[in-house]
């Protein structure tokens, strides 16, 4: 968000004349097909008032302006990340949960650190953490069992993980809370341990069971959400994000980013996509927020004008939705989590709103079913907004070309294209089909709009990495031999990661380019992209310096120290890189 | 035709606990059963060659109708190939990598999809009894968690130790209600250990079969009207003497079905099984591992069931 009062429009009185910020002597890689290098940038008020020549830029410089020189550095657009999951990845630790803290405690420690906690939190319903051991109940005799939670604490909601995560222990009224007794069915990848012959739960949860007791929780408290955006939102400024998408919020959620946003620190462009289905975390206040309660957030920084849903399932549990068994099936397609016709009507209905549509497909069914209804939509509301086919892990050869026909943002997420233990474990189950995984390319050759989403936590917030990766298809770090489907150019990856992501926003008239009157969003950079060797060395590229609406968000060399350009981030940025094997 | 779930067993140990031994000779016994065997590494399992009729990479076919097959990414995934395929099956034997957590394992057969094809039978843990207590804090941290997944321990090279170490080391590491058996070299006979019973039906009563020596078979029966939690709450008092047991109780709880009962080591499993065709009757048969004189009344500890 801006300062109030410095909001332009079309009457509103001109600051004087001249330019804020002038970068010079840079090699400026812009992105615009008019001019695609070049040499020095004016900003003022937010936007690019000159691109071009030193001389050019200089002719906006007056007293107060601030100028630097480059001295050759390579600069560009700033990136987009177009999905991702801040608050997934750091909410819980920031949530302060139960944590018995101990590596294998005894039954009657579990107790003491429960007890200890709800005393210690009485302002919280739900006490949930982690961990007990089961060979320490069973050793002493005790079974792990609702029972025993409910003999000394039956009235608050108690839910503790075992120490292997694979199942969780929860008292009575957890369960009740969560919708758990004798006729809940199972889920398909895991069970409600039950008595026998009565099916009453016994209160362990194994495996996908679990999952149950996580939606019925309230989602993590406010401070653990904005510190988790907070933290999140400045590492990927830090890395040169100047916009993302967070994929699938609540009220909570947004009012998280709000906090951030109207205290001016909030360093990136946010699109949040609230959420659908309420299987990830409810959304209360869902068709409220819909209907137009999202306006109340929208600023120069927030949007949440979209929502996510899951339409089909994923690898691991081999609930892709694909248009042919999957391999070593007879007719096993994996499963969609709504009907064809929910979609079609949804997909009208949100277009009408002026509400994007994310949708997570991950088999080439479930994509091919998305774009039908796409087309379906078209045909009923013509043109409209650009839905966004989030993950596009497997696509059919027959739908590269109908992104570009129906105006529809292929994303490609998570960032893990690249041969690793992880890829090969986590989609091992495609087979053969490993090789087709993530077909930039083919979308590209159609005339698509492509895009990247880190997805973290399911792949690092590093947008480096996928980076490289889009441009060698191999391991970043050599762990792995090997290519993994097409790739593209660095120049391609460069425009997927730039002004693409602005078309997915609908803001590449506006912002994504280096152009005179767009926002003035620019990185600098401690390497040439167009002349380095990737393999190797792209994802280790430093960002010197980042600019977002003419402001520096960024600024690890301290460039503008004390001068009316010096970054209010001025506090080391937090690092989520990956650790280094 | 719906076919009747596969039985599957889950050999769990540490490293060198003998896991390769015993899978060796349930492969190699005359037990007149198709078992199919998944290992980590074929290398492992070394099978007499005249006894092999095809071999590739993947799958080592034997001639006595067993095949072994190497375990190799996801799981979830290679047995639904395994039991959508065309396979016949009597048994599945997985052998869990010595550094794996084998409840992960069996929580797999509790997932609705394999439940028609398959049935979890027992986790049975290998523990080296003259080996186990000298293990660094990471790897008796692992052999706790294969024990705490064990629904039968077999204690292995036990022959090295004192009686008074065995008792010490049970009292240690093992539960009370866990039942764990004393083994040298593998020797323990594959139908008592897997469950083979003479009949196919799976009703059908346990035997101690051709082991009599080392298993001796006892049963209980009334036709007076037992509860349901007492039977519970007593055959945990004996658990550990008894190996299976199975057959049908009359309980108060539900008056109109026979319950049928079964266990493996420290597994129960309760399952309504239609109405009584004539006299309604608790009837336990039950194996029990050297159970002398004293101990063949060991049942007769259900007569304070009745309701």
């Amino acid at each position: 968000m801006v300062n109030s009062n410095a909001y332009p429009s079309t009457n509103a009185p001109q600051s004087i004349d001249g330019a804020d910020l002038v970068l010079l002597n840079g090699k400026i890689y812009t992105v615009d097909e008019a001019q695609p290098w070049a040499e020095a940038v004016a900003i003022r008020q937010g936007k690019f008032i000159a691109v071009g020549s030193n001389a050019d830029a200089e002719a906006h410089i007056t007293q107060t302006t601030v100028v630097r020189d480059l001295q050759g550095a390579f600069a560009m657009p700033g990136l987009y990340d177009m999905h991702t999951h801040p608050d997934l990845a750091l909410g819980p630790q920031y949530s302060d949960y139960l944590d018995v803290g101990l590596e294998t405690p005894t039954a009657e420690e579990v107790k003491q650190a429960i007890l200890a906690y709800a005393d210690a939190n009485p302002d919280r319903e739900w006490i949930f953490g982690k961990h007990f051991v089961h060979y320490n109940f069973r050793k002493a005799g005790i079974e792990p069992h609702r029972k025993w939670l409910d003999s000394f604490i039956p009235d608050r909601p108690v839910a503790i993980m075992d120490r292997q995560w694979g199942s969780c222990m929860a008292n009575s009224k957890a369960l009740e809370l969560a919708g758990i007794d004798e006729n809940t069915p199972d889920p398909n990848n895991g069970y409600i341990v039950r008595e026998p012959l009565s099916q009453t739960p016994t209160g362990i949860l194994v495996d996908g069971a679990y999952a149950m007791i996580a939606a019925a929780m309230p989602p993590p408290p406010q401070a653990a959400l904005e510190r988790a955006y907070r933290e999140g939102a400045r590492f990927q400024s830090s890395r040169g994000v100047v916009a993302t998408k967070y994929v699938h919020v609540c009220e909570n959620r947004l009012n998280a980013l709000r906090a951030i946003d109207v205290v001016g620190d909030l360093p990136v462009r946010v699109e949040a996509a609230i959420s659908w289905q309420d299987d990830i975390f409810p959304v209360k206040r869902r068709w409220e927020l819909l209907a137009g309660e999202r306006h109340f957030y929208r600023s120069n920084r927030i949007n949440a004008n979209a929502v996510k849903f899951h339409f089909d399932g994923t690898a691991e549990p081999r609930t892709s939705y694909f248009l042919s068994p999957w391999p070593n099936e007879a007719s096993w397609r994996g499963s969609l989590n709504l009907t064809p016709e929910h979609i079609k009507d949804m997909v009208t209905d949100m277009d009408r709103r002026g509400i994007r549509v994310i949708a997570h497909c991950t088999g080439d069914g479930a994509s091919d079913i998305f774009l039908d209804a796409v087309a379906d939509c078209r045909r009923r509301n013509g043109p409209g907004i650009r839905h966004q086919c989030a993950h596009s892990t497997l696509l059919h050869e027959g739908n590269l070309a109908r992104f570009a026909e129906l105006d529809v943002i292929a994303e490609f997420s998570p960032v893990g294209w690249y041969p690793s233990d992880f890829t090969i474990g986590a989609r091992g189950a495609y087979g053969d089909r490993l090789q087709e995984v993530f077909n930039v390319r083919g979308v590209l050759d159609q005339g698509g709009v492509t895009v990247m989403g880190t997805d973290w936590p399911v792949s690092s917030i590093d947008p480096w990495i996928g980076f490289e990766a889009l441009v060698t298809r191999q391991n970043p770090w050599g762990e792995m031999d090997g290519t993994l489907g097409q790739p593209i150019s660095v120049a391609e990856a460069i425009r997927m990661l730039t002004i693409s992501g602005a078309w997915s926003m609908d803001i590449e008239d506006s912002a994504g380019s280096i152009t005179t009157g767009k926002s003035a969003d620019l990185i600098v950079l401690d390497q040439n992209l167009l002349e380095i060797e990737p393999a190797g060395r792209l994802h280790k590229t430093e960002v010197r310096l980042t600019v977002i609406d003419g402001e520096v968000v960024n600024d690890p060399e301290n460039w503008m120290a004390d001068t009316s350009m010096a970054t209010r981030f001025d506090t080391p940025a937090p690092n989520f890189r990956p650790v280094a094997i | 035709m719906t076919k009747t779930p596969v039985p599957v067993t889950i050999i769990s140990g540490y490293l060198g606990s003998g896991k390769t031994t015993l899978v060796n000779r349930l492969l190699k016994g005359d037990h007149g059963k198709k078992i199919t065997v998944m290992v980590n590494d074929f290398g492992d399992v070394n099978i007499d060659a005249d006894l092999i009729v095809q071999r590739n990479q993947q799958v080592m076919e034997l001639s006595n109708g067993c095949v072994c097959c190497s375990l190799q990414g996801d799981l979830v995934v290679q047995l639904q190939a395994l039991f959508q395929g065309d396979t016949e099956m009597d048994h599945v034997l997985i052998e869990a990598s010595g550094v794996s957590q084998p409840g992960r394992i069996a929580s797999v057969f509790g997932y609705p999809q394999f439940r028609e094809t398959a049935r979890l039978d027992a986790v049975v843990t290998l523990v080296d009894a003259a080996n186990v207590n000298t293990l660094p804090p990471a790897s008796s941290g692992l052999v706790r968690s294969q024990i705490e997944a064990a629904d039968i321990v077999l204690l292995t090279k036990a022959d090295l130790m004192a009686p008074s170490d065995i008792d010490a080391l049970r009292e240690d590491w093992l539960f009370p209600d866990l039942p764990a058996l004393n083994v040298v070299n593998g020797d323990i006979p594959a139908d008592v250990l897997l469950g083979f019973h003479r009949d196919a039906d799976p009703k059908s009563p346990v035997t101690a079969g051709d082991h009599s020596d080392i298993f001796t078979a006892t049963s209980w029966s009334s036709t007076k009207p037992i509860s349901l939690e007492a039977f519970r709450a007593t055959m945990k008092t004996i658990s550990h003497q008894v190996f299976r047991a199975k057959g049908f109780l009359n309980c108060v709880e539900h008056p109109h079905s026979r319950v049928l009962y079964q266990k493996v080591g420290s597994r129960e499993t309760f399952d309504l099984d239609g109405s009584w065709q004539g006299v309604a009757e608790t009837r336990i048969v039950a194996i029990g591992e050297h159970l002398d004189q004293n101990d063949t009344d060991l049942l007769g500890t259900l007569d304070h069931c009745h309701a």
